[in-house]
């Protein structure tokens, strides 16, 4: 297939971007820098600011401070239909009075681009995506897959510099939502446009983008990509919001050049990589996957130079199919949850007993206290 | 048991609630056929004469001409300054939005002999204005809340995002509001003309205060009903109840009768 | 710069047509302070009339005494037609009565009148049926009085009110009242102790609207009550238009004012803290 589409592939840098609405802070003091030609995920909750953060790029909301730069160009004071910023919206906002050959020509035409050459790229978009059955039919017909694709095509057919995505996927059932985002990721990188997509759901970041960015109250907690978040995440929200985590409070009580000795309480120690912390700091908070756990017969041999260890009694088990969930109580009290394969019955656990729940040191985060 | 007599009894006091509304124009509808000139019911025969007698009668000529004309432009109008106001208000957060929509709401709270006596004064203290024009100005006050009123709530319904991507893909803000939003609100455009058109048409209070030499429509029948006791009125007022009843029709296609009131 | 100022573009127009309306507010105001006899010292004497003079007064008191019975038998015979559209219709039915209501609701006012007076009349239905049942000797006197004003409000305001309460029922959560039937109550308790009190927005927003128009009636008391019965607008559009006596037309349609915003002043008010009870 010959693609009569070409796209320049354009970097974007957002330096001290700040957005308030009534007063209140909702984008504080962002700065961001974009390569050419990556995918960027912005993850969070609702209100943390994702979607702010695209519409100040579209140029749909105004920077109350900071700078918008794409391709080397200050945007800030570019009006939207200026920018060549493609767009997907949650809601897809197809225009409901025209077919789907007209929603992909309607950027076409405002752009001026000659009516032969407007066939050309309609066609293109409408194989690249499939669409080709569907170019006379009216959006209220489409299924909510199609509806995106359209939405995906409408915006891609001018071929701007960067496409942002704003929860592309929340409108699709969960099957089709799991198709749907390897098929997005795939388009995007044979276009090979950069891109921008807010979501709340940490699978579709990491399975969509190169680099994953927290966000957190109109701030970047972490960026990085998806095993940067998953195995060294800087703080309990980056570590709460992807994946689940187990946490102890903890205090440094010796160092090695290679590894760290804490205290957690009651004369138990764990310890970690020296290269997980900082050196200057005492109190730190020690944190474990629940996957990296494994529980085993208490008199089991241990290295204690490879393998952390906690004695914890097993006080509950949910079956989810696919993995367990292993709930355990140690003798703080404290309640840790180990996650083990659905198929992983090779250690027959009965509850209310006491088992050695044993992780590699390798497998130990450290993370600096709330209150730091 | 009892249900059914409470539900025959709830029946029985809607419908004849509803009746006693109805009656009115339904008598004045057999009235209009009456061959005698008198307004005594039951009617004495059948005749078309006084359907005839409407035309024949030059204050009706004039008071129809005059209420087609102020109804027309005066919705005009409203819908020039009502739209735009409208897009204001939905679609722009501004210093004093709130202030501008209690403001543009305004004459609902005035009652209509206030606003008669007002425009009266008015219009002697301008002076070179003619009595029409002040007829005009005064059915565009009485118009406009209406109008600002269905388009706001056509607007919101529509997803702003249509028009931001019409954006995003270059279309200047005119182009996407004549492109996306007019003919998405369409519709509702059209529903609001009529209403606005209904509403000037029947208004008589306050035109009252103004009229003239020439008399809108309902100002004819009312002089007609005080001095003359024929049934020339009554066929008047079954043709207008025709066009009510085609208005009510083309609200109900083009905004829903339900979107109108709430 | 240019995207702040356009909002205020596109209200500019209407502002400036809705300042007529205040200019004109204003001019009533200055009219009502004129002294009688040529005098050019703003007085207080018009107000002054019209509170001490008797006659005048009346007018006053005796359009919110009509305007009170004509909204409270609006309301009564309003709710069941609101209620049963909502609640027990056929949806067919519904969309039926309600089609009927806009039409009455947009149908010409005065022409509504007229079909009244041939109800009403000498020689109108009524008094046509009831000498021909034996049941009257002569035709009663059921116009040009209290009683045919009455009717005449009644029937002006009843769309009005049917269509403010119809839009509380609707919205009604019908699953409350399933709720209510779950835990026992029989259908009466349901309609006084749920339906009722979450409809008293509705019953406020239709009162003030009724109250309102009937307190500022002019084509029922000229048609069916003949210029005989007081109402306000009346004593307003004989002072302005037939006497030319522009201060105390004025004065009285600045007291007209007055009342009308106090009406919806206090009903707003009461509607408010009912609805802050158990709204967050």
């Amino acid at each position: 297939m010959t693609l009569s589409l070409s796209f320049k592939k354009r970097g974007i840098t957002l330096t001290g971007l700040s957005v308030e609405l009534q007063g209140k802070p909702i984008l504080d003091n962002v700065d961001l820098e974009i390569l050419p030609g990556e995918i960027i995920a912005l993850l969070g909750p609702s209100g943390c600011g994702k979607t702010t953060m695209l519409r100040a790029i579209a140029g749909l909301q105004r920077p109350t401070a900071g700078e918008i730069v794409v391709g080397g160009q200050a945007m800030n004071d570019v009006a939207p239909y200026r920018r060549n910023v493609g767009m997907v919206f949650q809601s897809y906002a197809l225009f409901p009075h025209m077919t789907v050959a007209e929603n992909i020509l309607f950027g076409l035409k405002m752009h001026g681009v000659a009516p032969a050459e407007r066939q050309g790229i309609l066609e293109a978009t409408l194989s690249m995506l499939e669409l080709g059955s569907l170019r006379d039919a009216y959006p209220a017909r489409l299924s909510g897959g199609q509806q995106q694709r359209v939405a995906i095509a409408r915006s891609i057919a001018t071929q701007p510099s960067v496409l942002l995505l704003d929860e592309p996927l929340s409108a699709l059932d969960k099957k089709l939502k799991d198709d749907m985002r390897n098929e997005l990721r795939n388009l995007l990188k044979k276009v090979g446009m950069t891109a921008i997509i807010v979501t709340h759901d940490q699978e579709e970041a990491l399975a969509i983008a190169d680099r994953v960015a927290v966000m957190e109250n109109g701030r970047i907690a972490q960026i990085g990509t998806g095993g940067d978040l998953y195995h060294h995440p800087n703080c309990r929200f980056v570590a709460d919001f992807v994946g689940y985590m187990n946490y102890f409070d903890g205090r440094v009580s010796g160092r090695s050049d290679r590894s760290v000795d804490l205290d957690i309480g009651r004369d138990r120690s764990l310890k970690a990589r020296a290269a997980a912390i900082a050196p200057s700091q005492d109190d730190v908070i020690v944190a474990v996957r629940p996957e990296a756990i494994r529980p085993v017969v208490n008199a089991t041999p241990i290295d204690r130079e490879a393998f952390n260890s906690v004695t914890a009694r097993l006080i509950g088990e949910e079956f989810l199919g696919i993995i367990t969930n292993l709930r355990f109580q140690d003798d703080e009290g404290r309640e840790l949850l180990v996650i083990r394969s659905g198929h992983d019955n090779r250690t027959q656990l009965r509850a209310g007993e006491r088992y050695a729940l044993i992780w590699p040191i390798d497998a130990t985060i450290l993370m600096p206290t709330d209150a730091s | 048991m009892s249900r059914s007599f409470q539900f025959s009894f709830l029946q029985a006091l809607t419908f004849g609630v509803l009746l006693f509304m109805a009656l009115p124009n339904l008598i004045v509808l057999a009235i209009s056929f009456n061959r005698e000139a008198t307004l005594a019911f039951p009617p004495s025969g059948l005749s078309f004469a006084w359907y005839l007698n409407v035309f024949k009668t030059p204050s009706f000529a004039v008071g129809l001409q005059q209420s087609v004309l102020l109804a027309t432009v005066s919705s005009a109008i409203s819908l020039a300054l009502g739209i735009p106001a409208a897009l204001a208000i939905v679609r722009f957060r501004f210093f004093g939005r709130q202030a501008v929509n209690v403001f543009v709401m305004a004459p609902l709270f005035v009652p209509e002999v206030v606003m008669g006596i007002a425009m009266l004064l008015w219009a002697n203290a301008v002076s070179t204005i003619s009595n029409t024009t002040t007829l005009v100005i005064l059915h565009c006050l009485i118009v406009l809340p209406y109008v600002v009123r269905l388009v706001v709530a056509n607007l919101q319904g529509m997803d702003p995002n249509l028009e931001n991507a019409a954006m995003l893909l270059g279309a200047r803000p005119f182009q996407a509001f004549f492109r996306i939003t007019v003919p998405l609100i369409g519709k509702g455009l059209l529903g609001a003309t009529v209403f606005a058109i209904v509403m000037s048409f029947h208004n008589f209070t306050a035109t009252m205060f103004l009229i003239g030499s020439r008399p809108t429509l309902p100002v004819a029948a009312y002089q007609y009903i005080r001095t003359e006791n024929d049934p020339t009125v009554a066929a008047l007022s079954t043709l207008m109840m025709l066009a009510g009843i085609l208005a009510v029709y083309l609200m109900e296609r083009w905004i829903g009768l339900e979107r109108l009131v709430r | 710069m240019f995207a702040r100022l356009m909002p205020y573009t596109l209200v500019a127009p209407a502002l400036l047509l809705i300042s007529t309306l205040l200019m004109g507010l204003s001019s009533v105001l200055g009219w009502s302070f004129q002294g009688g006899s040529g005098s050019e010292a703003a007085s207080l004497i018009q107000y002054e009339n019209l509170a001490t003079n008797e006659s005048y007064r009346h007018f006053f008191t005796y359009s919110l005494w009509l305007a009170a019975v004509s909204t409270f038998v609006a309301l009564i015979l309003g709710f069941p037609v609101a209620y049963y559209m909502e609640i027990k219709a056929s949806p067919h039915q519904r969309r039926l009565i309600f089609a009927g209501l806009l039409a009455m609701f947009l149908s010409d006012y005065v022409l509504k009148m007229f079909g009244l007076i041939l109800i009403l009349g000498r020689s109108g239905l009524v008094n046509r049926l009831a000498m021909g049942l034996g049941l009257a000797d002569s035709p009663l006197r059921l116009m040009y009085n209290e009683f045919g004003v009455l009717v005449g409000l009644v029937s002006g305001i009843l769309p009005y009110m049917i269509l403010s309460l119809n839009g509380v029922i609707a919205r009604l959560d019908k699953r409350l009242q399933e709720a209510a039937a779950l835990l026992g109550a029989p259908p009466w308790r349901i309609f006084l102790l749920v339906t009722l009190p979450l409809c008293i927005p509705g019953i406020i927003a239709g009162t003030m609207l009724s109250f309102l128009l009937s307190l500022n009636s002019f084509v029922t008391p000229m048609l069916l009550g003949g210029g005989r019965v007081d109402m306000i607008a009346v004593l307003i559009f004989d002072q302005a238009i037939n006497l030319a006596n522009l201060p105390l037309g004025s004065a009285a349609a600045g007291v007209l004012f007055l009342i009308s915003g106090a009406v919806i002043l206090l009903l707003s008010l009461l509607g408010d803290r009912y609805q802050k009870r158990f709204q967050r």
